[in-house]
């Protein structure tokens, strides 16, 4: 997976010119979805030759893995920021709620594109990573609260389900601009704290 | 102690050439299977099947695209170098 590190000095690695493809590629990935896009399409925007991309990636699957994976890693990072396994419930959730919203305020494109991979059978490359990089400290955290009796034991999905689909629901609404109840919705701190507390209502055994 | 060192393939330079063909299907790569196994030389080979380009793309120490080009052709598909 790493063989650019083994490449010869005359094509070096141009940081700038890889961030600029990566953005790209998420720009476009987002915009027209993972059928319509093309390591040519991708090499016009980025302003490099379709040769100096198959020198980053091995093809056009290898780079959207590559930077899907990078920017889940930065998400799960993010996430999980000040999370240790001995909090409270509560307050363990009230800071990964905080960490999820800032990512998304700070990088809305990253969270659309995620959301674009999330159901492609690319995403079972990059889960692995996640749980490796990141499963331990969630995990623990989950274990603990579970047996503190703060939180119901739950299928994963049940419990992803309600603990942060809600939060993602209000992101939504928020990237819109408007819901069926309003023209202008803006999220705002008093709205996550009231779903917030909901949501721990709804998790306490 | 064996002090005998092991030659330094990490130190080797290793180029990457690019090239547009038509290998379309996954019977086309197959057939090119064995001959790109027959050349000394090529370090990895694969073509990407996901992308309009049909790019084979070769990591290699010492081919020339050239080689690539005469061999691919023989076997009675197209094959470009895509520049820099």
């Amino acid at each position: 997976m790493n063989i650019h590190l083994y490449l010869h000095p005359m094509r070096t690695r141009d940081a700038n010119k890889e961030n600029s493809i990566r953005e790209k590629a998420i720009e476009m990935i987002v915009k027209e979805g993972l059928d319509g896009f093309s390591m040519q399409k991708l090499a016009k925007a980025a302003g490099v030759s379709p040769a100096t991309l198959y020198i980053y990636y091995k093809d056009r699957d290898d780079l959207v893995i590559k930077i899907a994976t990078e920017v889940s890693v930065r998400m799960m990072d993010i996430s999980l920021r000040g999370l240790h396994p001995k909090m409270s419930f509560a307050e363990g959730m009230s800071i990964q709620w905080k960490n999820r919203l800032e990512f998304y305020i700070s990088y809305p494109l990253d969270v659309q594109f995620i959301e674009q991979i999330r159901y492609t059978p690319v995403y079972d490359n990059i889960k692995k990573t996640i749980r490796t990089t990141f499963g331990d400290v969630l995990g623990k955290f989950m274990h603990n609260a579970i047996n503190k009796g703060e939180c119901t034991p739950l299928p994963f999905e049940v419990y992803w389900s309600i603990a942060f689909a809600p939060l993602y629901q209000l992101m939504k609404f928020h990237a819109q601009g408007e819901t069926p109840a309003s023209d202008n919705f803006k999220i705002t701190d008093s709205t996550v704290e009231l779903t917030l507390q909901l949501v721990l209502k709804a998790l306490k055994p | 102690m064996n002090n005998i060192k092991p030659a330094m393939y990490a130190k080797t330079a290793l180029n990457v050439l690019v090239f547009k063909t038509n290998l379309v299907s996954a019977k086309d790569i197959h057939r090119i299977s064995p001959i790109m196994g027959d050349i000394p030389g090529i370090l990895r080979w694969n073509v990407d099947e996901h992308d309009i380009d049909n790019v084979l793309r070769i990591e290699t120490s010492w081919l020339l695209p050239d080689d690539i080009i005469r061999v691919i052709t023989n076997a009675g598909y197209l094959c470009e170098e895509l520049p820099d």
